[in-house]
């Protein structure tokens, strides 16, 4: 069995561990009640980090599975060109859930590490998940290769994190000046000095 | 040292476990974080003393010593037990939570946030616990075994920060099956801390400023006029009709009171402008007055003796101006207080009429005790007697969903004249998913004092809920306004949108129903309050506009 079926077979149990994982950073009882409401409108946060895990899971097992496939038959280009077709839509659809959850732990009571740091807990998962199951680790290079997929995801995550911080920052300083930008423009179109105004003015 | 390629090299992922887990302490010993973005700066000394409130000064969260008053302990205690000798509510909200959970996971803040002191039912344990210490004997002789414990400083820097983390929904109340109401538990606590002099800047500013020129916003009279003539000049621009400006008209048969937010700012203003027209329009005998210049009553998030205190002009001014009835404009709160305190705080209004609409005849019965009616119910009544000539393809752009805003829905139960009149004036109106509207609508974030920009992260985990129900619709209709009919939802909404549903922009509904009305010597409409381009508009066909869309 290669890494890549072995990371299959236990797909299931390797996301659930990392779920799990993922909403530990809540306290108990809150990560209870996100882990328990699969409605996705009165518990966003556990179903954006239910559909997130899963995505980011299949995208990286795709990943793995089309490289090995890559090594194994590199004479044959039909299998490569199968493989990034298949896989087209999926980043973007992970990018997307990856997305999704940044976003609203970087509004969360979070550090920034705690924030994207979830992300890193995959990499147990799976070394605990495949340790049940082989053992031993059989595949030192695979692994390491994952884990830098595992990495570049985290980057990226932490790159989203910091645009929602910025985008926050905005947002409030948007909302400051919202709130007097129409009167001010309009008392600097008739020409009065807004202090003043005086009641007789036209 | 191992390499990377050899598994003991991982063995360092261990330093991630770092605080990946919060503490596993119970609640009551876990101390509260108080988190720049998530608390809001305190009351001005100057504004407690424009009030007559106790122990103005000035101080910060971050002090460790918030300089609470000589006794303060007593004080709090004896607040409690006049307060639950005076609300039988408050009572019984104290004693009957059988902890059932239901409302724990009913919480926008805890919804988007995970703070377990976000849940409805921790939320009010805070208080309760406190209760049962010192008004029950079983909290007195078991303590924390009861759920009890002792009141120290660090309780009501706890209280400070959760019972401002709370907009006074009251979703939670909706699941409860015993009606508690975790927002009238939430009122009391910030009685009780005001007893302290611990205010909000955010509430206790405009309240003082509501106190002493009659609106939240100190705009003085001659400054209301100002705004005013503004928005008449925009109005000539955009239709080319020149409304009239009645303002403090005695003997006017209808006093309009509005939210002041908008008076002065976008998008609010043209929520204010689109009534202006269609009064104008109507023909109504109606005036504005500079004295009850603001619907809006954030004495709602501060006491009950605020509430009366700032509600008490509108119906002085009804008096001096000898008006009939009084209509209301696009509010949230003001609305709470309306429906719910100002008959009995300051009625009753016998010098007043039952409302009845000068254009239909109907007569606003439920009305009756109160002699105040909602813009909303106004407009509907008009357009079911085909009152207002409306051409909805001028919103053929618009693709709109509607916000229940917390308080018309929850504590007034108007649900279904909003719609009615979307339906009337848009081609194109989708609800948001069931559980997020009507009754079991979701808060903005931003409510009961919490709309301030300093608190903005946490404005944006409780807008998460309402944010994420738009994005929905955005993604599945291709939703690109959101109507509420409140003046909050009108400021904090956009950030909400711009923040979890870009692109989605937020207004008034009024401001929908201008933009669709055809108005007696109105230039080609092209363009909008907003002063917008109408897309579509520029080889306008005149088209006939389906009144009842479905
Ligand atoms: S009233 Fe609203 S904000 Fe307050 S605890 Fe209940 S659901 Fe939360
Ligand atoms: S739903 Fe009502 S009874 Fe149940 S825990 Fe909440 S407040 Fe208590």
């Amino acid at each position: 069995m290669t890494f890549g079926e072995l990371l299959r077979e236990n797909g299931d149990a390797i996301v659930r561990r990392w779920l799990d994982d993922a909403l530990s950073t809540y306290s108990k009882d809150s990560s209870a009640a996100f882990k328990r409401r699969k409605d996705p409108f009165g518990n966003p946060v556990g179903h954006a980090l239910r559909v997130a895990t899963a995505t980011i899971f299949e995208t990286l097992l795709a990943e793995t599975l089309s490289n090995a496939s890559e090594s194994n038959a590199s004479e044959s280009n039909a299998s490569e060109s199968n493989a990034t077709e298949s896989n087209a839509t999926e980043p973007a659809k992970m990018h997307e859930h990856l997305r999704e959850v940044v976003k609203m732990r970087a509004v969360q009571q979070f550090s920034a590490s705690q924030a994207v740091g979830f992300i890193f807990r995959l990499k147990q998962a799976v070394r605990t998940k495949l340790e049940a199951t082989v053992g031993d680790s059989r595949f030192p290079a695979e692994l390491v290769q994952f884990d830098q997929r595992v990495d570049r995801i985290a980057m990226e995550a932490f790159d989203i994190y910091v645009e929602c911080r910025e985008r926050l920052s905005e947002l409030r300083i948007n909302e400051v000046k919202r709130r007097v930008a129409w009167v001010v423009h309009k008392m600097d179109q008739r020409g009065v000095d807004p202090e003043l105004a005086p009641a007789d003015s036209e | 040292m191992p390499k990377p390629d050899e598994m003991s090299y991982y063995q360092q992922e261990d330093l991630l476990n770092i605080d990946a887990t919060p503490p596993k302490t119970g609640w009551m010993d876990t101390p509260v974080d108080l988190r720049p973005g998530s608390f809001i700066y305190p009351g001005k000394a100057k504004n407690l003393k424009i009030l007559d409130l106790p122990n103005p000064r000035d101080w910060a969260i971050g002090d460790d010593d918030w300089k609470l008053p000589e006794g303060w302990k007593k004080t709090v205690l004896e607040g409690m037990a006049d307060r639950l000798s005076k609300y039988r509510s408050f009572k019984l909200f104290m004693d009957t939570c059988v902890r059932c959970g239901a409302c724990a996971d009913k919480c926008h803040f805890f919804i988007g946030g995970g703070d377990p002191k976000n849940m409805p039912v921790l939320r009010a344990e805070l208080l309760r616990s406190i209760y049962r210490k010192e008004f029950t004997v079983m909290g007195k002789i078991l303590g924390k075994l009861a759920g009890a414990r002792e009141l120290t400083e660090d309780v009501i820097k706890e209280w400070f920060y959760y019972f401002y983390q709370c907009t006074e929904c009251r979703r939670c109340s909706v699941f409860c099956p015993y009606g508690i109401d975790t927002a009238e538990i939430t009122m009391i606590a910030r009685e009780l801390l005001g007893l302290l002099g611990l205010y909000i800047n955010w509430s206790i500013e405009p309240v003082a400023n509501c106190f002493r020129l009659g609106n939240h916003l100190a705009i003085p009279p001659h400054g209301m006029m100002d705004t005013l003539e503004f928005m008449v000049g925009d109005i000539e621009e955009a239709t080319g009709i020149r409304v009239d400006l009645p303002v403090n008209k005695k003997g006017a048969e209808v006093l309009f009171v509005t939210p002041s937010g908008d008076f002065v700012a976008d998008p609010g203003i043209y929520t204010c402008m689109a009534q202006m027209l269609l009064f104008h329009e109507l023909g109504i005998d109606y005036t504005f007055s500079t004295y009850a210049s603001d619907g809006g009553n954030f004495g709602l998030f501060t006491s009950h003796e605020m509430i009366k205190r700032l509600n008490a002009k509108v119906y002085a001014e009804a008096k001096r101006l000898g008006v009939k009835w009084i209509l209301g404009g696009e509010c949230g709160h003001m609305w709470r207080v309306m429906h719910q305190y100002m008959d009995t705080m300051n009625g009753p209004a016998d010098f007043l009429e039952v409302p009845k609409s000068p254009i239909t005849g109907t007569v606003f019965d439920h009305a009756k005790s109160t002699k105040m009616i909602h813009i909303m119910e106004f407009m509907a009544d008009l357009i079911k007697h085909n009152k207002l000539k409306l051409d909805p393809s001028r919103n053929d752009h618009i693709r709109v969903t509607f916000h229940d805003s917390c308080n018309p829905a929850r504590a007034m139960g108007i649900l279904e004249e909003p719609r009615y009149v979307l339906n009337a004036v848009c081609n194109n109106f989708f609800e948001m998913p069931r559980n997020t509207i009507r009754e079991q609508t979701f808060c903005c974030g931003g409510g009961a004092g919490l709309g301030t920009d300093e608190n903005m992260e946490m404005r944006l985990r409780g807008g998460l809920p309402r944010g994420n129900a738009v994005r929905h619709v955005q993604e599945k209709h291709g939703v690109n306004q959101l109507a509420a009919m409140c003046a909050i939802d009108r400021a904090t909404l956009v950030t909400v949108c711009d923040y979890w549903a870009p692109g989605v922009l937020v207004t008034g509904i009024s401001e929908l129903v201008a933009n669709a009305m055809v108005f007696t010597g109105e230039n080609e409409r092209k363009q909008n309050l907003r002063l917008e381009d109408i897309p579509g508009r520029e080889e306008d066909e005149p088209r006939e506009g389906d009144a009842n869309d479905e």
